[in-house]
């Protein structure tokens, strides 16, 4: 699974963003966390928390049965049921690309040595040739979203 | 022109072959419906290359590719040289007349490579295979050269294909 890789590496000092795992179906909870929250005045319900649901958790849900999920199960011969789940993140922008690590193929080419060092160190700690996708975020901070092994 | 996933694409366009400005996520439905495609744009890591080469689907990049190919044209096989598309065979051979190639073949294809021979030499000795010195590699240069000629009669299309700059590959009739 893709969270379970990504904990491993965060867990191991990769630079992996935060984030966490729930099923399609979950309610979330965003709340409020000022600087001045629970300090020496409590500020107990000045600020608003929400409980929300949104649609896009679903709609990765139902991404596992769609044609496209069927058919590709039906091409490889898998006959379970996929069992989804979702990773909610905060969205990185910046230069988004992949890393074939058995020919260390960059695409895009970023020329970023730090790049190339943290996907070899990546490859080294799963012990197989990865296909790693990476950001460099705006500050030049590079991060790892998924590695998974060559197919 | 890339090889992003290896194999012969035969067919016809738009049945058994998808042809695609860019392989998105989306296209991955019709990816998987198909028993070749070809792209204009994409690279080797992208979401549908991965599919294809894990699901041994031939797909090749090439510019333009939706303006060349039309709806129903015919693909007898996957050519050689230079990831072009060989449109007016005559000029294809005349343009790289001074080339050297040879020919290996294995199990059920042929790869002919940049070797020792011309190609205008090959094409004269095409059917005067006694003339040519070694003579494993006979059979298997009749083969791409018999593909021109038919191709030539029939009207059908050639794409020319390398997937190094070395090695070209043709498929067997």
């Amino acid at each position: 699974m893709k969270h379970t890789v990504l904990k491993r590496l965060k867990n191991n000092g990769f630079p992996v963003p935060d984030f966490l795992v729930v099923k399609p179906n979950s309610k979330l909870i965003v709340r409020s966390s000022a600087n001045i929250e629970d300090g020496k005045h409590s500020w107990a319900g000045i600020f608003e928390s929400y409980i929300t649901k949104p649609k896009e958790i679903e709609l990765v849900g139902k991404s596992a049965t769609s044609p496209k999920a069927k058919l590709y199960a039906e091409k490889i011969g898998y006959k379970s049921k996929v069992e989804m789940n979702v990773i909610i993140q905060e969205a990185i922008e910046g230069l988004v690309g992949v890393c074939f690590t058995d020919k260390m193929l960059f695409e895009p080419d970023p020329k970023n040595k730090e790049l190339i060092k943290i996907c070899k160190q990546v490859e080294q700690f799963i012990g197989r040739p990865q296909d790693i996708e990476w950001v460099i975020d705006k500050k030049g901070k590079i991060w790892i979203l998924q590695s998974r092994d060559i197919s | 022109m890339r090889i992003l996933s290896r194999g012969n694409i035969e067919g016809e366009i738009g049945k058994d072959i998808l042809v695609c400005k860019k392989a998105t996520p989306d296209a991955i439905e019709y990816i998987l419906k198909s028993k070749a495609v070809i792209v204009e744009e994409g690279g080797l890591l992208s979401h549908a290359s991965i599919i294809c080469r894990e699901l041994n689907i031939p797909c090749v990049q090439i510019d333009n590719a939706t303006k060349v190919f039309k709806k129903g044209t015919p693909i007898t096989g996957l050519n050689w040289v230079y990831g072009e598309v060989i449109n007016d065979i005559d000029n294809f051979l005349q343009k790289y007349k001074n080339l050297d190639f040879k020919a290996i073949e294995s199990d059920n294809e042929i790869l002919v490579r940049i070797g020792k021979i011309m190609i205008n030499n090959i094409k004269e000795h095409l059917f005067e295979t006694n003339s040519i010195e070694d003579e494993e590699w006979i059979d298997s240069l009749k083969s791409p050269f018999s593909l021109f000629e038919k191709a030539k009669t029939s009207g059908e299309r050639i794409i020319a294909i390398s997937w190094t700059d070395k090695i070209i590959r043709a498929s067997s009739l």
